[in-house]
């Protein structure tokens, strides 16, 4: 990031190539529909683009990138509640209905998670995220980070017992 | 379960998640060997953990690359600036701020393409969000304007033409829902925004469920007499109070002296309202439209747009033609627009050549401020030594954004004079 601060095209390129599917993947699994999730990852690049001479090396690029995706999503949400008048706490990301059966249980089981506890749980096992870098993202102590992953994840390993049949090797 | 050693769960899924080191990693790690509930207890999450990586997203889809990587070309190569990933989609205070930035790019001796340079009855000159081949502030489109184009060596003009738009986009913020269209044979490079047509009409329908909670006001406004003699362009704004309740259609300047003495970027019909009754409140919305068009013909395009823009008397806050040279012909305005006039107006800008793209725009600065301030003050209330540095970094940007459109303010004020 710093080398492209500084200019260096390629810089940029290969964090692009790094970083690509983990920002598509952010948002495609928290928005509803493929291109609106192309546009939310696009307008996250912009942002690193514009903000490169910003940039100063506090965190992780990783933690810096993500919670520029946040901020993207965060934003995107709250438009949509100014133009719609309701919450835009739904979590109901569509996939293709040739989903293998585990993603559209997990789709599930992560809908019926409470927001607060299902955006905590997502940023630890799909972003990677540590709970410092949740905390400092979703502006809540660590204390509740680690209280709400808990709950959430009580409430997906009870959920996991009506999962999908699994092959049992013998 | 979950107290019945002095490691409860929480404490086990914190070591499983690499959150726990050191000595006390250590005591848990032992325990989880000596105790079968525990050790059963970190299966089941990393169970949980390998159940939801099933849901892998799969990979980005190659249009993201062409969007991205034109964006980063047209920002020079690293973060020089604002990309122009569509038609600079500005706010109010973006649209006015452009007049002081590219007056200051102006400056800086740079030229931008033919210009229409007008006399509008209803824009002061400080609005100019142009300039001239001199370096000085070139006035907005208008109605009733002869056609002047500037005498600009084509050679420097698509290069001015970007740099001028990006000191404008990089002075706006962007919250705006998009349309952008491209010809077939941009497509390769070019951004396109393949479902924001339909974000697009939501939020107009959206922002026309908005105006017609105001729908005196703004039928007031829309309805009311547009021109403003020229000789009121040498005195200041009357006060608020002062001003009949049939007031013109707010001009750009009229926007700037509602967004800086509000502290915000105003609605039409609700900033109105909120002049006359002494600013009781931060008015939600505040639109205007932008598009960007390649045309056969650059100055019957001009015509064309200048005839809309008169016919609905409007006021324009920017414009600019490619080069005449330039094989593109793309002809560019922006206008200040009520919502009720938002769609017709884009439908007869699309008759005037093929749309490269168009936006339309919101802004709420007063009330993102507020909200992220409650955000804030919530948080430390929580926790006196939470982590903030994210949302001050968020309140800053809205408050830079307020503090550009009180400089704007002051630059109108001043051209009264």
């Amino acid at each position: 990031m710093l080398a492209f601060a500084a200019g260096d095209r390629t810089a940029f390129d290969e964090l692009f190539d790094r970083y690509r599917d983990l920002v598509w993947r952010f948002f495609c699994r928290r928005v509803p529909d493929a291109a609106r999730a192309e546009e939310l990852a696009q307008e996250t690049f912009l942002a690193v683009i514009q903000g490169a001479k910003r940039y100063e090396p506090r965190a992780a690029f990783r933690s810096y990138l993500f919670g520029i995706a946040f901020n993207v999503l965060q934003a995107s949400r709250r438009k949509a509640r100014r133009a719609h008048d309701q919450p835009d706490e739904t979590f109901d990301p569509p996939g293709p209905s040739s989903d293998p059966a585990d993603v559209i249980w997990v789709r599930q089981a992560l809908a019926a998670l409470e927001p607060g506890e299902r955006e905590v749980l997502m940023l630890r096992e799909y972003e990677a995220l540590s709970y410092d870098e949740i905390a400092a993202l979703l502006d809540v102590p660590v204390g509740t980070v680690r209280s709400r992953l808990f709950r959430a994840r009580e409430a997906l390993r009870a959920s996991l017992a009506g999962g999908p049949v699994r092959e049992v090797r013998s | 379960m979950t107290d019945l050693h002095d490691i409860d769960r929480a404490e086990v899924m914190a070591f499983v998640d690499g959150e726990i080191v050191g000595d006390r990693a250590a005591v848990i790690r032992v325990h989880l060997e000596e105790c079968d509930a525990c050790r059963a207890y970190a299966e089941s999450l990393r169970a949980t953990s390998a159940s939801l990586a099933a849901w892998d997203g799969g990979a980005a889809p190659a249009s993201l690359d062409a969007r991205v990587l034109d964006a980063l070309t047209r920002s020079g190569g690293s973060g020089r600036g604002a990309p122009r990933r569509w038609f600079p989609a500005w706010g109010l205070a973006g649209w006015g701020l452009a007049g002081a930035s590219v007056a200051a790019a102006a400056l800086a001796a740079v030229l931008v393409p033919r210009m229409w340079p007008t006399a509008p009855a209803s824009v002061p000159t400080s609005m100019a969000t142009t300039a001239d081949a001199a370096g000085r502030p070139a006035e907005p489109v208008a109605a009733a304007t002869p056609p002047a184009q500037a005498s600009i060596p084509a050679a420097t003009m698509p290069e001015a033409r970007e740099s001028t738009v990006g000191g404008a986009a990089r002075l706006a913020r962007d919250v705006a829902t998009t349309r952008t269209t491209q010809p077939e044979a941009a497509k390769a490079t070019a951004p396109s925004t393949p479902a924001s047509a339909e974000a697009f009409r939501n939020r107009v329908e959206a922002a026309r469920s908005d105006a017609s909670a105001r729908q005196e006001t703004v039928a007031q406004t829309a309805a009311a007499p547009v021109a403003v003699p020229p000789a009121a362009m040498a005195a200041p704004p009357p006060p608020a109070a002062s001003r009949p309740p049939s007031a013109s259609l707010p001009t750009a300047a009229d926007a700037s002296v509602r967004l800086g003495a509000a502290g915000t970027a105003g609605g039409r019909g609700g900033a109105m309202t909120e002049r006359r009754a002494g600013i009781v409140a931060a008015p939600r919305f505040s639109l205007g439209l932008a598009a960007s068009l390649e045309v056969a013909d650059l100055d019957a395009a001009r015509e064309a747009m200048t005839a809309v823009i008169r016919a609905r008397k409007l006021s324009a806050s920017w414009s600019a033609l490619t080069a005449a040279n330039d094989p593109t012909r793309e002809a560019e305005v922006a206008i200040y627009a009520p919502l009720d006039q938002l769609e017709a107006i884009l439908t007869e800008l699309r008759k005037l050549g093929q749309e490269r793209s168009e936006s339309s725009t919101e802004i709420d600065l007063a009330s993102e401020l507020r909200e992220i301030s409650g955000r804030i003050a919530a948080a430390r209330t929580a926790d006196p030594r939470a982590d903030v540095a994210a949302l001050e970094a968020e309140r800053r940007e809205i408050e830079a954004g307020l503090t550009r459109a009180r400089i704007l303010l002051r630059l109108v004020k001043t051209s009264h004079r």
